[in-house]
């Protein structure tokens, strides 16, 4: 077994009259399999781009939207879909943005992306919680 | 509109042959409605915890558990974040924590949490809309 550090910081000057500024760490365990930082292209066939397979256990998952297409040129406003095997959309990343999150669907399941338009690069990563 | 700047970093020395380490950050523009880092008592029915309300606007997300029931006893309970109809999507044990932006483009679903067990697990939790 490994470990794995995953720290969050959220901080804002202005987002009301306190402050915000935090950080939550933790250290989760982790086992195989692992993918490490890895990157695709997301095109508009979700089944065509799996980053998760299919396996009842829960996963932490890291995607991130590049801003990029295929051709390494801007994605523009095309976003990323992030869906369960039947197609079922979680969440959708714009350009720059992140997730990260322990991926567990009540069973085995896969996640799959797909950009709303055209081809837009990706970037992720997953782990196995033992 | 304010900024949220989320920074996310992962970090392994024995994942695997090489080292990770890397962080992913940015500053978002948010705007109302939002909700400030609040806690709340999940329970087995998750309808009776929504934490985001329904809607199609995108929700920067933030879940994490505390690891007790109360603040101060604990539990070892795992909690799935769901949307309002039920779909679980992910599940957090002790001291783990979610960020993402939540969206149901295509329907009108907010976010509820369900402990998987019957009893009682304290979350913090806190939402910001996508400007």
């Amino acid at each position: 077994m490994a470990t794995l550090t995953s720290t969050l910081t959220l901080s804002s000057s202005d987002i009301s009259s306190d402050a915000l500024s935090f950080s939550v760490t933790d250290g989760g365990t982790v086992v195989a399999p692992i993918e490490n930082i890895a990157r695709i292209t997301a095109t508009t066939t979700g089944n065509a781009s799996i980053i998760l397979p299919s396996v009842d256990a829960t996963r932490y998952v890291y995607i991130k939207h590049l801003g990029l297409n295929s051709a390494g040129g801007s994605s523009g406003a095309d976003q990323v879909k992030v869906e369960t095997a039947d197609g079922t959309e979680i969440m959708r990343i714009s350009k720059d943005e992140f997730a990260f999150f322990p991926h567990y669907a009540g069973g085995a399941g896969l996640i799959q992306l797909e950009a709303t338009a055209n081809t837009v690069q990706v970037e992720y990563a997953y782990f196995t919680r033992s | 509109m304010a900024t949220l700047t989320p920074t996310l970093t992962l970090a392994s020395t024995d994942a695997s042959s090489d080292a990770i380490s890397f962080s992913a950050t940015l500053g978002l523009s948010v705007t109302p409605p939002s909700k400030g880092i609040s806690r709340i008592n999940a329970t087995a029915t998750g309808g009776d915890n929504i934490i985001v309300p329904a809607g199609t606007a995108v929700a920067y997300l933030y879940v994490k558990h505390t690891g007790t029931t109360d603040g101060s006893t604990a539990t070892t309970q795992v909690v799935d974040i769901e949307d309002t109809d039920n779909v679980a999507f992910a599940r957090l044990g002790p001291g783990e924590f979610a960020f993402l932006p939540y969206s149901k483009a295509a329907s009108s679903k907010g976010v509820q949490l369900q402990v998987n067990h019957a009893s009682v697990v304290q979350m913090e939790y806190a939402f910001f809309t996508k400007a």
